[in-house]
């Protein structure tokens, strides 16, 4: 059985009962089999000692437990690690950064507190999956559209926390979050915004409330642990319509994004987009390899001809347009309009749905997560016809510049960079996850029973990081068991802003009880020996 | 280690499940509940994609238990049924699926207190049959 860091079985055994006693005995989980569904599923280092483990999990109802659990922690001294629905699985799952951490398994607290339909938004517990949010409007008929990701069954909370994203003009989760209620390390609540006001009338609908606006500081970080968070919705749409382009040569991808930025920055698109070339994305043969491993990349016109051998566009890009037909119809033809200035570029009119949808019409789209509908479809890897894949996978994800040139050199470099590293890592599409750049998410697939390409596979994870952080493109979140590399490359003025967080971290949590080093931030007796 | 008890009571899950008596890997981990609810299967998945699962289907229907199809994805029948029913209370369901639907189903189970008690792997691959059952502390 893992312990916490420092503590014997006898001290650990009577904390594990003064928690049964605060949360219910049949809360708290310390047995071996219990405590294995807390393991990261797709972890890099599955089996071997690095791997991350928790000593123990327990599950509160309510925001007074939260607080009981936190006062029995510092008593203790005992490392918490709170976890919305662990099902953050690209980047590390619900295991703990530090082993022995205990988990603070907030599943129980689980209710949707409010929806207002009038001013479109939500006020949820931690507990609450997008499915939970979805059930929620669709029972009570309320002509409203959450935003999802991929795959929907994990917190709302949980996901804007990292900063994930979505679709639909409410992707940025994080940005559209208003108001909070954090437990902190104390025990103390406090709640943020105007709902700093007793009785406040619009904690989901003002952020900033009066003085510093502290929302941020609790994301992705260790200061507290949130109870109550308020989202804004998007009120459905009378029409989602979609676009897709596609152009022939390379060079236009500089025209390319370029119409895309400056639709963005206008207003015209306000829903993600992505950028993918059927060329650098699609299938890799010798004579891409070769042209790739050339000094620069190889040439516009060897690119060029390339594509054209292969009959590929290099360039398609898909737009998503939502709200009222005459809105979204001008939208779209605007659109159309700029892009048909480049020459040789193709149209494709994507699919158009209209609300309200019939419940056979949500479940038989194929384009759920366009219309915020949550789906655990991605979880289908294998086949008849595919029946060995890898296990699970660890995401990489870049954040690039919203222009072509950057777009190229990305692709070119993080393409060269995973074919060398011979590990099977995919690179996906670049999307506009949030507002005013691109998200270029690749994959580095791992494997439960084969040590040695795990190996691999973090020394090309590492790689990656360091290739692109000398590119200037950091990491926008991270696998939980590469934060400290990293946080290590955001550096500037020699580590001025971790030392800014461990500041923080010192004066609101001063045993260090709360998610040891997330996001490069320990507790002052672990820095430097982690 | 499971008493005795509950040897007997997951003998009961496995003595209905089609080839799963005799080529369970039975998990160390599990613990099915003291009171197992009656009939001990809620229903049962299978991947419509595979022959062996729509065999499966068939022997536990004549058996006596709901079944339910899936094609790889088990969106439909986890949030129309499953988390329905689960929300009332836990009660054990079984499958013959890819492994990618169990470890779907395991994690949302788990969200009830409930927990994999029996996966073995299939001739097939990729598929694996496997029970989900409450768990008590023992």
């Amino acid at each position: 059985m893992t312990l916490p860091p420092g503590m014997s079985q006898r001290d650990f055994s009577a904390a594990l009962r003064q928690l049964e006693t605060a949360v219910g005995k049949e809360w708290v989980f310390s047995a071996p089999e219990d405590v294995a569904l807390y393991r990261d599923a797709y972890s890099p280092f599955w089996d071997e000692e690095e791997e991350r483990t928790a000593s123990a999990a327990v599950a509160p109802d309510t925001v007074e437990q939260v607080q009981s659990v936190m006062r029995i922690a510092n008593e203790h001294r005992i490392p918490i690690y709170p976890i919305s629905t662990g099902r953050n699985l690209a980047y590390g799952g619900a295991a703990p950064v530090l082993s022995g951490s205990v988990v603070l398994d907030l599943k129980r607290m689980n209710r949707v507190l409010e929806v207002s339909e009038e001013n479109a938004y939500a006020l949820v517990e931690p507990g609450v999956s997008y499915f939970d949010l979805y059930r929620d409007i669709q029972d009570r008929g309320l002509k409203l559209m959450i935003d999802v990701p991929t795959p929907g069954w994990g917190s709302l909370i949980g996901n804007a926390l990292d900063h994930g994203a979505g679709v639909t003009p409410m992707r940025d989760h994080w940005s559209t979050q208003c108001g909070m209620e954090v437990v902190l390390a104390n025990g103390e609540v406090l709640r943020t915004g105007t709902g700093a006001m007793p009785n406040a009338k619009t904690w989901q609908q003002y952020k900033y409330g009066i003085g510093p606006y502290i929302d941020g500081i609790f994301s992705q970080s260790n200061f507290g642990v949130i109870t109550k968070m308020g989202f804004w919705l998007l009120p459905e749409p009378e029409v989602v319509r979609a676009l897709r382009v596609t152009a022939p040569r390379h060079d236009d991808v500089i025209k390319m994004v370029e119409i895309m930025s400056n639709l963005t920055y206008s207003g015209v698109i306000d829903s993600q987009f992505t950028l993918a070339s059927p060329v650098l994305n699609g299938p890799r043969d010798a004579e891409l390899e070769a042209l790739a491993a050339r000094p620069g990349g190889g040439t516009r016109e060897e690119w060029d001809r390339y594509a054209e051998s292969k009959d590929r566009p290099f360039w398609s890009a898909r737009f998503t347009f939502y709200g009222p037909q005459p809105v979204v119809d001008a939208r779209w033809e605007y659109a159309r309009q700029r892009y048909s200035t480049i020459p040789g570029v193709q149209f494709e009119d994507g699919p158009t749905y209209r609300f309200p949808m019939s419940r056979e019409q949500r479940e038989q789209a194929p384009d759920k997560g366009m219309l915020g509908i949550p789906s655990l479809s991605n979880f289908t890897g294998r086949t008849p016809a595919t029946p060995e894949v890898a296990d699970g996978h660890m995401d990489f994800s870049v954040i690039v510049p919203m222009t072509g040139h950057d777009v190229l050199a990305a692709l070119k470099v993080i393409g060269r960079d995973f074919a060398a590293a011979g590990v099977g890592a995919r690179m996906g599409t670049i999307s506009s996850f949030h507002l005013r750049t691109f998200i270029l998410i690749s994959s580095f697939p791992t494997m439960r029973a084969d040590r040695e390409f795990n190996r691999r596979v973090r020394a090309a994870y590492e790689r990656a990081v360091k290739v692109t952080a000398d590119n200037g493109w950091g990491q926008y979140r991270s696998h939980a068991a590469f934060m400290d590399l990293a946080v290590s490359k955001y550096s500037f003025n020699d580590d001025a802003l971790s030392r800014f967080h461990t500041t923080l971290k010192d004066a609101v949590d001063p045993n260090g009880i709360l998610s040891a080093g997330r996001y490069g931030i320990w507790p002052k007796d672990m820095r430097g020996s982690a | 280690m499971p008493n005795r008890r509950q040897f007997l009571e997951l003998g009961l899950i496995a003595s209905i499940l089609p080839g799963l008596a005799a080529a369970t890997e039975r998990s160390p981990m599990w613990a099915p509940a003291a009171s197992f609810p009656h009939p001990p299967l809620y229903k049962a998945i299978y991947d419509k994609s595979y022959a062996p699962a729509l065999a499966y289907a068939a022997q536990m229907q004549r058996r006596g238990v709901a079944v339910h199809p899936i094609d790889g994805d088990i969106t439909d029948v986890w949030f129309n049924d499953l988390a329905l029913r689960w929300r009332e209370s836990p009660v054990a369901i079984a499958g013959l699926t890819a492994p990618e639907a169990l470890f779907c189903l395991e994690q949302l189970a788990w969200d009830h207190r409930m927990r994999v008690v029996s996966r073995a792997l299939h001739a097939q691959r990729p598929l694996i049959s496997w029970v989900i059952a409450p768990i008590v502390r023992t």
